[in-house]
């Protein structure tokens, strides 16, 4: 059970990523190919703000494929996840046929594909066209009963609906997992899937994904913010601020007509990159020279 | 042509072999349906480009972010070997580090007699310990009792807070109304809701941290508050537990050993910093930082095992207790000092915990830490109730 070969090779993969101006190192461009040549999960962990839901939507758009999201929640059921009939409707339909004089119809109308509300998972697999992406975010915040029919689902691609039989993905669609490991999800799991971890960016590749993705910032003041970030994820904070937050930053720096960096810019606009009182504070009472300097230096 | 090519993939498949070896040997468990996995993958990489065979093997082999670092280790060690063309048998390999003092040198209680195998022994019979000894403080017990009380610990039964979950069960005298449920069954009826379905949360255990401290202060307590952590470990469910004295250490992983004895030997051999000083307001930033998010999420409940004797900057640790305090459901402080007569957190440090704390019990007799067993049983279905709401004071 393979999904259909789209790259043949790795180097296609990472041309392919960059087409959709995302910068992604060889160790990812690599699982990625493997992902899709072996058919199997791909799952990224990493902390918040490294692009992990990125990769889905940027792998859906350069596969030309439609992106299908589950974001995951405590509770998350398969009413929601799955399938659901559409019990209004169905009780309107009995009324219907009861209406006509055929009753007696009605019971086996009902239990047909036109009444079930097909969620995300359900859709995934019974698309008919090419298999779209399937992007399970943040799968951590689900919790343990609805990993254990992931883990199902995940092995063999179908979806049992007692009244109507069992539903099987023409081809299993690619699918990506992520997770902030803000608790450990169970190794069964994990090992249904290729295990990726992202890190932070290297300050030479965070520069090319600002490059990349803001092409209206100029090349200076993107070497300072990138610069003056790495220099922040240097120090002792409760969250460092991840690749998301730096584009934020360039962003909001573009928005004041900042040219460079500053104390009193950076004072200003600490409230993007840090999002914890404690942080802010400690930053705007120690680390400003530090950032300024690794903002000269440009990282 | 085919044989030549036969024997290149023999050659692949036993680099491979060894290599999944070196892994399991540094540490890194790796089974054979993964390792079938990772010839698949080579299968359609080459064996040519080193990058990529790292990152493949790394994304088949590793599913663990800890592991990484033992992973890419190996693999130095792995490529250098394939590049140099052999490949011996008996090479040593990269391990997890091992540190930290046996378990009888760092355990063997200051005072009293030493706890000599026969007398450990000869306890292990004695069924429930002497109601005396219920009342006793630790640290002025014997080794033989203190085995006893050991036993007494193992042999608890701890019920864990419960909160509402968000899933829900059928429940015919449920608060809510089912309105799906209702609809689904008046499908039977012809489309007319003639039984109302109700249905109730469910109930969780809440998860449960223990911070326990293993400092030079602390001796003649830690080794039966990590029997209590062993305890709770195993009859709670989702209990994560960590040690700290000048650093932060996860130990997890090694009290899952059903026999409490085992585990904290096994504790004590991963340990590093036993019997040192004590620096609570960084360890406990450490937890704050690198922890808090993975491990208090869900309605965590922090068991914070310490005499608050600090060496470090108390406003530190005021900061850090605020913070811990912010991200637990209950934080409650489990003081061997406030049993003691005529004891008020006066040091700098308690009096930077006692501020930041829900609960401050005693816990230096084993009647003190059944008590302990009960407040948890009864802690929380609702919000967060803080020390300030609930008007207590020390």
């Amino acid at each position: 059970m393979k999904a259909a070969p789209t790259w043949s090779s790795v180097d296609e993969v990472a041309r392919a990523l960059e087409g959709e101006r995302y910068v992604a190192d060889r160790g990812l461009a690599v699982t990625i190919f493997l992902a899709l040549r072996l058919g199997r999960p791909l799952f990224l962990e990493g902390e918040a703000g490294v692009g992990k839901t990125e990769v889905a939507k940027v792998l859906a758009a350069a596969l030309g494929r439609r992106l299908i999201r589950l974001q995951c929640y405590e509770g998350l059921d398969l009413a929601s996840a799955v399938y659901e009939w559409d019990y209004p409707r169905q009780i309107l339909e009995i009324r219907l046929q009861e209406a006509a004089g055929h009753a007696d119809l009605a019971r086996n109308r009902i239990y047909t594909e036109d009444f079930l509300i097909k969620r995300p998972l359900f859709d995934a697999i019974s698309d008919h066209g090419a298999p779209p992406v399937l992007l399970i975010d943040e799968v951590d915040r689900a919790d343990e009963e609805f990993e254990a029919y992931l883990l199902e689902l995940l092995s063999d691609f179908q979806i049992t609906v007692p009244e109507l039989g069992t539903f099987r993905a023409a081809a299993p669609p690619p699918v990506v997992v992520t997770s902030n490991r803000t608790r450990e999800v169970h190794d069964a799991l994990k090992r249904r899937c290729l295990y990726h971890w992202i890190d932070y960016p290297s300050a030479e590749r965070e520069l090319a994904i600002v490059r990349s993705r803001l092409p209206e910032v100029p090349q200076l003041l993107a070497e300072a913010v990138v610069g003056a970030v790495q220099a922040l994820r240097r120090e002792d904070l409760f969250k460092r601020p991840g690749v998301a937050e730096t584009l934020d930053w360039a962003l909001a720096l573009m928005a004041l007509g900042a040219k460079e960096l500053d104390v009193a810019v950076v004072e200003g606009t600490l409230g993007v990159l840090l999002k914890y009182e404690e942080d802010v504070r400690h930053v705007r009472e120690d680390s400003i020279p530090r950032l300024l300097e690794g903002a000269a230096s440009g990282g | 042509m085919a044989a030549e090519a036969r024997s290149a993939d023999l050659r692949v498949a036993r680099n491979l072999l060894t290599f999944t070896r070196l892994l399991r040997e540094a540490g890194v468990p790796v089974d054979a349906t993964r390792a079938r996995l990772a010839l698949s993958a080579l299968a359609e990489l080459g064996f040519e480009h080193e990058p990529d065979v790292r990152a493949a093997c790394r994304a088949v082999l590793v599913s663990r972010r800890p592991d990484i670092a033992l992973f890419e280790a190996t693999f130095d060690r792995f490529w250098a070997l394939l590049r140099g063309g052999v490949m011996p048998s008996g090479l040593t390999t990269v391990r997890r580090p091992k540190r930290g003092l046996d378990v009888a040198v760092a355990l063997v209680p200051p005072s009293g007699r030493s706890g000599s195998a026969v007398v450990e022994r000869t306890i292990r019979i004695v069924a429930s310990p002497a109601e005396v000894l219920r009342g006793t403080d630790f640290a002025a017990m014997n080794a033989a009792e203190r085995a006893a009380a050991a036993r007494f610990l193992d042999r608890l039964r701890w019920s864990p807070g419960l909160r509402p979950s968000r899933r829900y069960r059928p429940a015919p005298h449920g608060q809510r109304l089912d309105a799906r449920g209702t609809m689904r069954r008046s499908l039977r009826t012809g489309g007319e809701p003639l039984a109302l379905v109700h249905r109730a949360r469910r109930e969780k255990r809440r998860p449960l941290v223990i911070l326990c401290d293993i400092s030079g202060s602390m001796e003649a307590y830690t080794r039966l508050f990590l029997h209590l952590a062993h305890g709770l470990a195993r009859g709670w469910g989702r209990v994560e537990v960590f040690t700290f004295g000048t650093r932060l250490t996860r130990v997890t992983r090694q009290l899952r050993d059903r026999r409490a004895d085992a585990a904290i030997a096994r504790v004590s051999r991963t340990v590093a910093d036993w019997s040192g000083g004590t620096r609570i307001g960084e360890a406990v930033g450490e937890f704050n930082r690198r922890w808090s998010r993975r491990v208090l999420g869900r309605g965590a409940i922090v068991l914070f095992l310490s005499d608050g004797w600090e060496r470090g900057d108390p406003d530190r640790l005021a900061a850090e207790m605020a913070r811990l305090q912010r991200g637990s459901y209950r934080l409650i402080w489990l003081n061997p000092l406030s049993g003691t007569r005529d004891y008020a957190p006066a040091a700098a440090g308690a009096r930077a915990i006692v501020r930041f704390v829900d609960d401050h019990l005693a816990s230096n007799t084993l009647d003190g830490l059944v008590q302990v067993g009960a407040l948890l049983e009864r802690v929380g279905r609702g919000r967060p109730t803080r020390r300030a709401e609930l008007g207590a004071v020390g």
